[in-house]
């Protein structure tokens, strides 16, 4: 990998994609209690599984954001590297 | 380099490809896609508890059953309504109450009778009994397969008549 600091964000973002990742197995299981409680009559699971869903998708919603921050500071180490080694010039590679 | 180079077989040479950038790339779109995903979850689950509100009873036109003279208490009396596919049953329970539901099983759709002994909905098919009360859902199932009650028609009383006028399903 040609950025060390992208090198040491990739497990980082691992972890991050699979919390994203269970958190959507969690609102797929609310959403299977929800239509359940529709078709049965049973509307007292619905309110508690949709206000779960939304905390999940606001925790998910927040684990992008630090995705897209950590993004942003790993391209601007890789764009501050680039101009450091175009000053250098190709004879010090 | 361009010794590293030497050691790497043909086909990397042809397509360097950086799979690791890949990989990360990946990742990071994974995060996004999975977001879009959960606020698609969100939204499902959102209509459905609109749904859920929504779901109330269904007026259809008002329709004579029977007179009130012409049930005892504990006695039940088929009909059908909204139209004439729709199998009811209409019990005058034991303390004089009047209630009618659907009289389609909600398991495998046979036909529910009215039990004079326990005062209960019984389904012959395959055992299963709901409750005969005026429930808010409708005859709850107490026993037997069933999940779902069976959908309860609201009636009207009126100078001694019984008249149905709407499913609550």
């Amino acid at each position: 990998m040609s950025n060390p600091l992208r090198a040491q964000s990739m497990p980082v973002l691992t972890f991050l994609a699979s919390l994203v990742g269970v958190g959507v197995v969690l609102q797929l299981w609310m959403l299977g209690t929800s239509l359940d409680g529709l078709l049965s009559q049973r509307d007292d699971t619905i309110m508690p599984a949709l206000l779960a869903s939304l905390l999940l998708f606001l925790l998910n919603l927040g684990l992008l954001g630090y995705t897209m921050r950590l993004d942003r500071h790993v391209r601007a180490y890789n764009s501050t590297s680039e101009i450091h080694d175009s000053q250098r010039g190709p004879d010090s590679q | 380099m361009t010794e590293k180079r030497t050691h790497l077989p043909q086909w990397r040479e042809d397509f360097p490809i950086r799979w690791d950038d890949d990989h990360y790339v990946t990742r990071r779109e994974l995060v996004k896609f999975l977001t879009l995903g959960s606020a698609l979850l969100v939204g499902a689950n959102g209509a459905i508890a609109v749904a859920a509100q929504n779901r109330s009873v269904r007026s259809y036109d008002t329709k004579l059953i029977c007179s009130q003279s012409d049930l005892a208490p504990d006695e039940s009396l088929l009909f059908r309504y909204p139209t004439e596919e729709d199998p009811c049953i209409l019990v005058r329970t034991s303390t004089g109450e009047w209630v009618a539901f659907s009289q389609v099983c909600t398991h495998l759709s046979c036909a529910v009778v009215y039990r004079k002994e326990d005062g209960k909905l019984f389904c012959p098919c395959h055992k299963g009994v709901f409750a005969c009360g005026p429930g808010k859902r409708g005859a709850e199932p107490l026993e037997g397969p069933p999940e779902r009650p069976l959908p309860r028609i609201e009636l009207e009383l009126r100078h001694g008549k019984v008249y149905a006028k709407g499913v609550v399903a």
